[in-house]
């Protein structure tokens, strides 16, 4: 089993993900639990690279996330790890704010380990 | 429109509002004035970009909201060719946005729907699949080494391996983990055995021997 596919089954823990799809920011995929990835795949490319246009053109910091909101909370929520897109669909009726909350931790995590690594490895210099 | 505006930014967490019209621009706005009108323009057709492509995956689309740490932005079509964008606290609870817009637009829609005198844009749609089965069960937590002689040496083990393969580094160097010290209770002259398993998964010789020079002076002497 790869680190990727590792990955995708922490996503997969988390209560309220029913689908979801890791992709470049490129379009390419990574990983997937989708059927047929492709449309997703765009959506959540798209939707990544334009968030990001907002937040370069407003001068803020990185985006959070990015939902589409629609009936029953099937909502698709997408989140930005360095370059690569993370879109999750909510199962039906879930709760929101603690999918949200918990993904966003996992990622913090996960870039946060990395720039302290980064730090440390300029201060050697 | 003003009306529609003003409402929602009477709503606490709403810094304030706009009404987007295709072909036309900007109706209304009454954003701080630190919104010049090009940067809304810019966010503008971000925005109609975004929504746009959420209309194309899900018929059943209702709105689109984006987080940042600074604040949230929102953007609900209300009309074929009408937006209502707003910029929100970051911490502000959507359901008491959407709802109070729902209120505000149940006025506001109607009228324009028939002053635009158009017929509706049909929009070709499908529903993306439904979620899947749910998730299997988690996974066993990894064995905690907090205190103990492994410790530090598995700290920064961890820390140097997120070197080599970036953020998916805590996920595999947990998961190796869990593996390497399963069944037994393991001490440092065990670790090398660890750097081997860590090794092969980074699955790159030229990676896997940079991580191998990093970790030494972690391993016991031979």
């Amino acid at each position: 089993m790869t680190g990727v596919q590792r990955f995708a089954n922490r996503i997969e823990q988390i209560k309220g993900v029913g689908n979801y799809i890791v992709a470049r920011n490129d379009g390419q995929i990574v990983i997937h639990n989708l059927e047929n990835p492709e449309k997703l795949t765009s959506l959540v490319t798209i939707g990544g690279f334009h968030a990001q246009s907002i937040q370069k053109t407003l001068g803020f910091s990185e985006f959070g996330y990015l939902i589409y909101i629609r009936p029953q909370n099937q909502n698709l929520i997408i989140f930005s790890l360095d370059k690569y897109y993370l879109g999750i669909l909510q199962k039906i009726d879930s709760n929101q704010t603690q999918l949200i909350e918990e993904v966003s931790r996992f990622l913090f995590n996960l870039k946060n380990q990395k720039k302290t690594d980064n730090t440390s490895k300029e201060e050697e210099h | 429109m003003q009306q529609l505006i003003d409402d929602l930014k009477s709503i606490p967490g709403v810094i304030g509002a706009y009404v987007f019209r295709t072909n036309q621009g900007v109706q209304c706005s009454n954003l701080p004035s630190i919104f010049k009108p090009e940067r809304i323009a810019d966010i503008t057709k971000s925005l109609i970009k975004i929504h746009t492509a959420g209309k194309q995956n899900f018929a059943d689309l209702v709105e689109v909201f984006i987080n940042y740490e600074e604040s949230m932005l929102f953007c609900r079509q209300f009309t074929p060719s009408n937006y209502v964008m707003a910029v929100c606290d970051p911490g502000m609870n959507l359901g008491v946005l959407a709802m109070s817009l729902n209120m505000a637009l149940e006025e506001v829609s109607g009228r324009v729907a028939a002053e635009e005198a158009s017929p509706p844009e049909v929009q070709e749609a499908e529903v993306l699949e439904q979620p899947a089965a749910p998730a299997p069960p988690a996974a066993a937590s990894p064995p905690s080494f907090e205190k103990g002689p492994l410790a530090k040496p598995l700290e920064e083990m961890s820390k140097l391996l997120a070197k080599i393969l970036g953020p998916m580094a805590l996920i595999v160097f947990d998961d190796t983990v869990a593996k390497w010290a399963a069944g037994r209770t393991p001490t440092p002259s065990d670790l090398p055995e660890l750097v081997d398993s860590l090794c092969r998964e980074i699955d790159d010789s030229e990676k896997a021997k940079r991580y191998q020079e990093l970790v030494q002076s972690y391993l016991p002497a031979a």
